[in-house]
């Protein structure tokens, strides 16, 4: 007797074959064996839907980077690759002779002003991470790590912005007496920078490192004056002076600034994974809370903060707007780190417009370049994660290594015994001694630094958004159109940008939404299938970490040459087109997350009953991963609205509303940007306050919904 | 060098001294069973650690109430109870682990040879390193090694160790854990990669390692294979050569098997604090416990 | 156009995601030098105009991208024959729209200087390095001048106003003629201490922000930047009515004698002085424009111009020609008079009723 209906593997399965069907068997047991063929039918139907949708989506993805490496195949022939990655000279048009362009400069740029940042932001992340873990009083952890998980939604535009309006402008004394105090200042620093060391520690320490490596290099350069050091007479310094609105020490900083909330964010969901059991480990053997963060918490978080470095990395490397603003834009290659630099993501801003052919595919090469920069980061620092999980990091390696050889007799460990039992005796109460409490203070002390040195200057920027936009905040601001002259910007609003927005987001969400739920759909029913769909649903996954790391001035630099250029003219369509790249990815990684969290128990159930594949994953898995589902999308979406260098070359911006798909449209952050860059008065800087007032409103307003969604989602289960 | 004296047991403040917060019969009329241990006699016997009336509370819930215990030096005291009868919150507040959990205080005291561990002088990180832990679940450091492991503890001191000084630590702790003949050849490797019972041993040894006068166990055994049972029990069959260890189990042939004393507590009706109801050697509770509560657990007839 | 009509077809749209039909509405970019004019006259007449510098205004109008652009420059060869061969064989037609100074603000100590074409052109070509050099001791007899660097404020992007300002430059200094060469929209400027930033009004923030600095940027962002009693009195050489006595006897004579004039309406009204305006020859005007000797004229004026395509439908443009026709329409009539308003000048006569004229050569 044949009890059990086939399960899910049935589509895999030839139906069993005559002999092997008990000769008593009815033709009601043989219906029961066999599904209907519509049934086998809809499981095709769905598995080549969700693999058709996925295949569309990667095919588009892949064509469009294909078509933008193609676009740079005139900077190879010209230039060849070492003479245009080694290439000092960029220039465009020059008086006389043919154009030319070396990468260096800006490959320099970006590198020195990301390990500045890094080398800033990654202590300060992971000592706030740790201290709203661990170190802060318990009523003060939420609201702190509340504020930095919804700045880690805050865009760049607005950091830019804020850097720009309120940070250069207060690091301008302290970076003046930095100058005038040269050598002292560079004693202090180094100071600084070892007691940040000391304190961070492992994974953290890793990219510390390496930021110091970049640095070391700069200090040698400068110091030695090398002749990469172009069109210097006098022997530079590293700090010297005049102080310039725009420089490698500024742009670091607001680099810094902004990666900060993102590395923290994730660094902070990694330390609060550490179990309860790691951390009573280390307090069991006597260890104080500062050694057992040292001990246990970060080396059980290790990889992850290297993860979250590389992403906050990843978006150093990437960014081009808050980089346009305070670089300087100067190509050059040592030189004070006080002087101007010029980012590669900024240089392709901001003449990409005007660029000629060749100086096109420059950039677009230029581009491409900083994408594979960023992959390599990803890659080491998967490399990395991966060696570190399970073993010593690198550094424990390094130190004392134990061999035991076979015939050595057995040690005599007494004298050691003894020296430990030392503290041990029934006179008095045991002490911890003061070298290990002052270094323990001094730790947690360092911690609290950190998060007044990082949280604090965060929580201003609220504050000042809150405090400088409320002040515009009216009717006639969301109703009315933008303001002309930047003296007189009373009675005008942000209502097109607005609307730009909102169409640009809504353009971007229907092409990303459905491509990526459907493209993690197949994922995941790939994952369970193997065979050729298993490998492709890896191979998918590869890609769409890839797609992540891209910075998002490339989905720009592919729409225009793919789309703009093939429309013929900027459009609302092609400027969403350009956030659902940024966003896709997004959407398929939270939605794979999901899915995978549900695929466990619940699916199997389904199975055991007999629903085909579709029908688990439409009545039992898509219900129970919807809300977080919804949630990913959300927070792409938030994202997405805050992103201003792929829309500069696609919707272009507007001065009216909504005019069709084919026209260009404003949106919010590039009418911030745009509105700096166009005139900058008393007048202009508030009414950018207020813009960017809503602009970060729409966005903490999504990202706290969907925070709401997840929580509220989740209490009904446990109440379940 | 610290190994009690005649003299310095004297100067400590025993049960008998302190008088009227020692309820529990020390001295139990011997059974006349000769595997039983010979009944405690707090002036001749070295009483390490104590506990004085100690409630362990969450917030305002009262977990355990009023126990008072004595552990005689260099024996072992098993716990056993119904589960949630607050055994673990009793042990984990002995080293003061209790108050890593948000919220959680005592009342009453507990007192390492003679001086009170909750007093306002005293400081919690010193005191865990002279009583040790052992979990329930193994938790040795993942990434860290074997060697690292070992050397977990002695780091926290800052005591200067030599290169040679830190390898006869590692290889005579993991040899006093019975663990150094399987793992001398991968001392480098990361913890993770042992077994569950060695990953245990491990954590044992580790403890060890900070020569602590007293050791905790909180039912060590619960997530290991039979065999690896066996191999802890004969482990703490060595190790009460050399300090005392308290061990909390649900496993009453283990407690029957490892120990010298044996407490008993229940907790009576739901949402009540868990109490101490009988103790003595192990042999009297298994053997002829007084309670009648005590003898229905030990047969089995409830629990 | 029915604003609030707009808004809820947007609205509706928005929900549906579906095209609309395209409203007629036209949309240019380029120039930031008259973005402030032309984003007030498109906020009158219904269109939009993106301030991206000339360069970026060019490439989008070679590109089909927009359907008029802004320029300060004159386009290149190269860039005319890219028009051609994308566009259908088109000419760009040149529309002169108004006339502006490129003043010249300065960030010292020494509060308003005096400067010449010669000493401007040592200065953004490196020969000139420091405040105290004697060639800007020479024109600023008393003023205390720092010792510092000088940290020169130039755009990042290209533009029509590097390219007025180096044609000035180009004119009047050989030194800057020979390190730096012709007239470009984006110069390779030599001097040391260079800060790039996006925009006139990056450039006038640029000055703002540093001190010791110089940079060139249209007078109505220098004045939005607050630099108006910082920018620099531009010595040139004029005939001057000056009484002389010869032989017991006072003479009027015209002499020349180089004279420091500030950009205002007036001194840039001053500087138009072509009688016969040739509208395919954008160059020449510009060059009669900049340096020029006429009494009383600021010496670093230019004009800007929108480009439109000689034929709309060769270019594929042809359902855009009705709005540009009412663009340049507004920008000859009722536009001419807010110019003012942003430190601009009105086009004189000649050049207004030549491009009037011209507006009648757009070809459908």
């Amino acid at each position: 007797m044949l009890l059990v209906r086939p399960g899910h593997v049935t589509v895999t399965l030839t139906p069993p074959a005559d002999d092997q069907i008990p000769p008593d068997a009815t033709r009601w047991q043989m219906a029961g064996l066999r599904r209907s063929a519509l049934s086998r039918l809809s499981d095709r139907l769905y598995l080549g839907l969700t693999g058709g949708a996925a295949a569309v989506a990667i095919a588009v993805v892949a064509y469009l980077i294909w078509a933008t490496w193609d676009q740079t195949s005139a900077v190879w022939d010209t230039f060849g690759v070492w003479g245009f990655l080694a290439g000092r000279e960029w220039i465009p048009s020059p008086a006389e002779g043919d154009p030319v362009f070396g990468a260096l400069p800006f490959i320099y740029g970006t590198l020195v002003t990301s390990a500045i940042a890094m080398l800033i932001a990654v202590p300060l992340a992971v000592g706030i991470a740790l201290a709203t873990t661990v170190v802060l009083p318990r009523p003060l952890r939420g609201p702190v790590s509340g504020t930095i998980n919804l700045l880690a939604a805050v865009p760049s535009v607005v950091f830019g912005f804020w850097g720009l309006v309120v940070l250069v402008p207060a690091a301008r004394p302290v970076l003046e007496w930095v100058a005038a105090h040269n050598l002292r200042t560079l004693a202090i620093a180094i100071a600084v920078l070892a007691v940040m060391a000391l304190a961070s520690s492992h994974g953290a320490r890793v990219f510390s490192l390496a930021s110091a490596a970049v640095l070391a290099a700069v200090i040698a350069m400068t110091l030695w004056d090398l002749p990469l050091v172009p069109h210097l007479d006098a022997p530079y310094t590293l700090l010297s002076g005049p102080v310039i609105s725009g420089s490698y020490v500024m742009a670091g900083l607001v680099l810094a600034v902004m990666v900060l909330p993102v590395i923290t964010a994730v660094a902070r969901g990694v330390l609060a994974t550490v179990p309860r059991e790691q951390q009573e480990a280390a307090l069991a053997l006597g260890a104080t809370r500062a050694e057992m963060i040292r001990h246990s918490m970060l080396p059980w978080a290790r990889s992850g903060i290297v993860g979250a470095s590389a992403l906050g990395l990843g978006r150093a490397l990437g960014e081009t707007i808050a980089l346009a603003m305070v670089a300087g834009n100067v190509q050059n290659i040592g030189g004070s780190l006080l002087g101007p630099t010029y980012s590669a993501a900024g240089v392709i801003a901001l003449q990409w417009g005007e660029a000629g052919d060749l100086q096109m595919a420059a950039l677009t090469a230029l581009g491409l370049v900083i994408f594979a920069i960023t992959l390599l980061v990803n890659m080491l620092a998967r490399m990395l994660v991966r060696r570190g999980a399970t073993g010593p990091g690198p550094v424990e390696r390094l130190r004392g290594r134990f061999s035991h050889r076979a015939d050595a007799p057995a040690a005599d460990a007494t004298d050691v015994r003894h020296r430990l039992r030392a503290g041990n005796e029934e006179r008095a109460l045991p002490r911890v001694s003061v070298n290990r409490r002052v270094r323990s203070a001094g730790f947690e002390g360092a911690v609290l630094v950190m998060v007044l040195m990082g949280a604090v200057p965060l929580g201003l920027l609220l504050f000042e958004v809150l405090r400088e936009g409320v002040g515009m905040m009216s009717t006639t601001f969301f109703t009315q159109p933008q303001p002309v002259d930047p003296n007189d910007v009373m009675g005008y609003g942000i209502k097109d940008a607005l609307i730009g927005t909102l169409v640009l987001s809504g353009i971007a969400t229907v092409i990303a939404a459905p491509l990526g739920l459907l493209t993690a759909i197949f994922m995941s029913e790939g994952h369970a299938r193997g065979g050729v769909a298993g490998r492709a649903a890896d191979g998918i996954g590869v890609f769409v970490d890839v797609l992540l790391g891209m910075p998002s001035i490339m989905a720009g630099v592919t729409v225009y040459l793919a789309i703009v250029t093939a429309m013929g003219h900027f459009s609302a369509l092609a400027g969403g087109i350009a956030l659902a790249i940024v966003m896709f990815p997004i959407v398929v990684r939270s939605s794979d997350e999901m899915l995978r969290l549900v695929a466990g128990g619940q699916k199997e159930a389904a199975q055991a009953l007999g629903a085909p594949r579709w029908r688990t994953m439409w009545s039992v898995v898509l219900p129970a991963a919807a809300p977080g589902i919804l949630t990913g999308v959300m927070l792409a979406i938030a994202r997405a609205a805050g992103e201003t260098a792929p829309l500069l070359f696609t919707s272009l911006g507007s001065q009216q509303g909504f005019e069709g798909l084919d026209k260009p449209i404003a949106s919010l952050p590039q009418f911030i940007y745009g509105f700096l860059i166009q005139v900058r008065t008393d007048g202009s800087v508030r009414f950018s306050w207020g813009a960017t007032l809503v602009l970060v409103g729409f966005i903490l307003a999504l990202t706290l919904v969907a925070r709401l969604i997840m929580r509220f989602t989740s209490a009904r289960e446990v109440q379940q | 060098m610290s190994e009690p004296t005649e003299a310095n047991v004297a100067d400590a403040p025993t049960g008998a001294t302190t008088g009227e917060g020692i309820d529990t019969p020390l001295v139990v009329p011997a059974t006349g069973d000769e595997a039983a241990p010979p009944p405690v006699d707090p002036s001749t016997t070295a009483v390490p650690l104590r506990t004085d009336a100690l409630s362990c509370l969450f917030g305002k819930r009262v977990v355990v109430e009023g126990v008072s215990l004595a552990f005689p030096e260099k024996t072992v005291t098993a716990l056993i109870g119904p589960s949630g009868c607050g055994k673990s919150t009793f042990i984990r507040s002995l080293n003061r682990m209790h108050e890593a959990v948000p919220g959680a205080s005592i009342r009453g005291g507990v007192f390492l040879h003679g001086h009170d561990v909750y007093s306002r002088r005293a400081d919690p990180v010193a005191i865990r390193r002279r009583i040790g832990m052992v979990f329930q679940r193994p938790n040795p450091f993942p990434t860290k090694s074997i060697a690292d492991n070992i050397l977990a503890g002695p780091a926290f001191t800052r005591l200067c160790l030599s290169r040679g000084d830190k390898a006869a630590l590692v290889e005579s702790t993991l040899r006093g854990a019975g663990l150094w003949d399987e793992v001398k050849s991968r001392l480098n490797e990361p913890a993770g990669g042992l077994s569950g019972g060695q990953q245990q041993r491990l954590c044992i040894a580790r403890a060890l390692a900070v020569e602590p006068d007293v050791l905790l166990m909180d039912e060590p055994c619960s997530a290991l294979d039979p065999q690896s049972t066996r191999r802890i029990e004969n482990l703490i069959d060595e190790l009460k050569e050399r300090l005392t260890i308290v061990i909390v189990t649900h496993n009453m042939q283990q407690a029957a098997r490892v120990s010298d004393y044996t407490a008993f507590f229940t907790i009576r009706t739901e949402g009540e604090p868990g109490r101490l109801i009988e103790t003595g050697p192990t042999a009297t509770i298994f053997g002829s416990p007084t309670d009648p509560e005590t003898e229905a657990y030990v047969s089995g007839r409830f629990g | 156009m029915n604003r609030s009509m707009r808004t809820s077809i947007a609205a509706g749209s928005l929900a549906l995601i579906t095209a609309v039909p395209a409203l007629a509405s036209s949309s240019g970019s380029g120039a930031t030098f008259p973005a402030l004019v032309y984003r007030d006259w498109c906020q009158q007449l219904g269109c939009s105009y993106t301030g991206k510098g000339s360069s970026g205004g060019i490439r989008d109008f070679i590109a089909g991208t927009v359907d008029f652009a802004g320029t300060d420059a004159v386009m290149t060869d190269s860039q005319v024959g890219d028009l051609a061969s994308k566009r259908g064989g088109v000419k760009a037609l040149y529309f002169p729209t108004l006339l502006g100074a490129i003043s010249v603000p300065t960030n010292t100590k020494a509060g308003r200087l005096r400067l010449d074409g010669p000493t401007l052109g040592d200065i953004f070509s490196g020969g000139i390095t420091k405040w105290n050099d004697k060639k800007i001791r020479a024109l600023n007899p008393g003023k205390a001048l720092p010792s510092s660097d000088i940290t020169v404020c130039v755009r990042a992007d290209g533009s029509g106003t590097s390219f007025g300002f180096s044609l000035y430059l180009e004119k009047t200094s050989a030194s800057f003629k020979s390190k730096v060469g012709n007239a470009s929209q984006t110069p390779n400027w030599t001097a040391p201490k260079l800060v790039k930033q996006p925009g006139n009004p990056g450039v006038a923030q640029c000055v703002k922000d540093n001190a010791d600095s110089i940079g060139y940027v249209d007078l109505g962002d220098a004045t939005n930047a607050g630099l108006t009693g910082n920018l620099a009195a531009i010595g040139k050489g004029e005939m001057v009515r000056t009484v002389v006595k010869r032989k017991g006897k006072k003479v009027v004579k015209m002499v020349r004698k180089e004279v420091f004039r500030l950009p205002s309406p007036a001194s840039i009204t001053a500087a138009a002085t072509l009688k016969r305006v040739d509208l395919s020859n954008p160059y020449a005007i510009q060059r009669s424009l900049v340096a020029s000797n006429a009494t009383g004229s600021y010496p670093i004026t230019i004009t800007t111009f929108v480009l439109a395509y000689s034929d709309y439908s060769n270019a594929g443009k042809a359902s855009s020609l009705g709005d540009i026709k009412t663009f340049l329409g507004h920008a000859y009539g009722a536009g001419q008079q807010s110019v003012s308003k942003y430190g601009f000048a009105p086009l004189p006569a000649p050049m207004l009723a030549a491009a009037k004229a011209q507006i009648g050569s757009l070809q459908k």
